[in-house]
């Protein structure tokens, strides 16, 4: 491992790294190492902090579920609808859910995640199964997780880049609000579509022809 | 002998000149027609702006998303100087849209960047066109006529309209040689790859449609009609405008430079896009610098969705910017959405 790529995983441990660094550090050829460096560096954080040892984090390793959660997510698609809930990125489940390549968008081909979780408002007591959890480290303000994966299946090639903050979306949100939340977004979608496409038939020479672009709308 | 070398020395001269001129010939002939085969493009184009809202007719075509196709038939009479149109959706739910009492007279910013004629008229009477400088299709477009061809059993010119910049898609259109109606339009984009294809199956033109027909059901929507000429909402609402668009695009509705709405709408005359603005309801405030990174967007066919915060005088918005363009400009486009400094 070189000096740089160490320098690298402290800079983003710290929460100091530039777009440079974290590119590094994300590189899917660096996996491994990078893994391993930062788990013996958060263990010796934790040792320094004197936190204990239940929890510390600094073991776990979710970007393998995290890709199979994604892995998952892409091959049940079956509706052709909207896809919104980029809309209002809630934490959990939804990493997986708000790339899902729904109604043919095109996603990623390579998909490298910096989740970003701010954790002043959690406590242990919130540990759950979801991805949030790993944020459980009471000392923190910021941690960067690198996670790597990669939808061989999916179309395009698109960079998605997806950022998660406590203030928006708490990680103890229910399911069933994060569902609330990506409706609201797929209605007001379609909604925005609806309204774009009365002004485009009237702008773009086919006309009405135009509104077999809307898939649904509220009849009268 | 000397003569006769001479004599040959002439004649392969004159040969030389006479291929020169043929050359020359052949290439005039060329251009020459490679300039009225562009005339004729833009006329037929013309001709497509206004031939889909006077003529009547009836068919079923399909309409191609990605990789979803669906069914439907449209309607389009006049009668007593006002279009009459019906969209019905012939696959899944029971739906149809309506739009009733159109003027025909009542001409959007869209048609008229596609005329030909009545531009050059205008500048031939000194009008300027609608007191705004509009801009000339063919400076963001090459226009090319392909072939003839077939399509739903009539006689089409197929037109080639590809863009000078990456900011629009590539648009292939067959366009009925008689009537000038858009029979089947092929949207690409990147490398040619296909993005949405409307086709008609079946269309009779010039039958005769009664009133009766476009009378609402309960599975009917109504378009509205946002009128091209009214004024900007003047309240105390703070106004807000977009200050990058790509090149050619202008406004729908006149003068909209700045607007308290939450709503613009711009276009080509091919490509539409519009621009959404509302405050973010959210009860906690989140640092500038994680706001910065939440965005979204999607796409189905041609129409892609762009979303992404914005903080405009401390208060949370977002702006999203849905349309026929690509991403990248819909992304640039968002990003240059500010507050009109009073």
């Amino acid at each position: 491992m070189s000096d740089q790529l160490r320098e690298s995983v402290s800079a983003v441990m710290d929460g100091e790294a530039d777009e440079l660094e974290l590119r590094r550090v994300l590189s899917k050829d660096n996996a491994d190492v990078v893994r391993s460096t930062w788990s013996r560096y958060h263990a010796v954080r934790d040792a320094m902090q004197g936190n204990q040892a239940e929890l510390s984090f600094s073991g776990w390793d979710i970007s393998s579920r995290v890709s199979q959660a994604i892995e998952e997510e892409t091959v049940t698609v079956s509706k052709p609808q909207w896809r919104a809930s980029w809309l209002r990125p809630a934490a959990g489940s939804a990493v997986a859910a708000s790339i899902r390549p729904a109604a043919g968008f095109a996603v990623a081909a390579s998909v490298a995640f910096a989740v970003v979780v701010g954790v002043q408002s959690l406590q242990p007591t919130n540990v759950g199964n979801e991805p949030a959890v790993f944020a459980a480290q009471p000392t923190a303000t910021n941690r960067v997780y690198p996670v790597h994966s990669s939808i061989a299946s999916a179309p395009g090639n698109m960079r998605v880049g997806v950022n998660y903050d406590s203030a928006g979306v708490l990680p103890g949100a229910s399911a069933a609000s994060k569902a609330a939340a990506d409706n609201e977004a797929q209605k007001r979608l379609e909604k925005y579509i609806l309204r774009h496409t009365q002004r485009a038939a009237l702008n773009n020479g086919s006309g009405l022809i135009s509104f077999a672009r809307v898939a649904n709308f509220e009849t009268e | 002998m000397k003569r006769n070398n001479a004599d040959r020395n002439v004649k392969q001269l004159a040969q030389l000149s006479a291929q020169l001129v043929l050359v020359a010939l052949t290439w005039c002939g060329l251009v020459g027609t490679a300039i009225a085969d562009n005339r004729q493009a833009r006329a037929l184009l013309d001709k497509m702006s206004h031939s889909f809202r006077e003529l009547n007719y009836q068919g079923a075509f399909s309409y191609q998303q990605g990789d979803v196709t669906q069914s439907l038939r449209i309607t389009h009479a006049v009668i007593d100087g006002e279009e009459y149109e019906r969209l019905e959706y012939m696959d899944g739910e029971r739906r149809e849209v309506l739009r009733r009492g159109h003027h025909l007279s009542c001409i959007h910013p869209g048609h008229q960047l596609v005329r030909l004629y009545q531009q050059h008229q205008q500048v031939k009477n000194g009008t300027p066109p609608n007191s705004t400088n509009r801009p000339d299709l063919i400076n963001y477009y090459d226009i090319s006529m392909l072939q003839q061809g077939r399509v739903a059993g009539r006689e089409v010119m197929e037109i080639l309209v590809s863009p000078k910049d990456t900011h629009r898609f590539v648009h292939q259109l067959s366009i009925d040689t008689e009537t000038g109606l858009l029979l089947r339009s092929i949207v690409k984009g990147d490398a040619g790859k296909v993005l949405e294809r409307f086709q008609f199956a079946d269309i009779q033109i010039g039958v005769e449609i009664p009133l009766e027909h476009f009378q609402g059901a309960d599975h009917s929507y109504q378009a509205e009609h946002i009128d091209p000429e009214r004024s900007a909402v003047v309240g105390n609402q703070p106004q807000w405008s977009v200050n990058w668009l790509p090149g050619g695009f202008t406004a729908v509705v006149v003068n909209q430079d700045a607007t308290a709405d939450d709503m613009v709408t711009f276009t080509d005359g091919f490509a539409v896009f519009s621009v959404f603005l509302e405050k973010e309801e959210r009860t906690e405030p989140v640092s500038a610098e994680l706001d910065r990174n939440v965005e979204g967007h999607a796409r189905r066919g041609a129409t892609v969705a762009y979303s992404r915060p914005l903080t405009l005088s401390g208060v949370p918005h977002r702006v999203t910017v849905v349309g026929e363009i690509p991403q990248q400009t819909a992304r640039k486009v968002a990003q240059s959405v500010a507050l009109v400094q009073p």
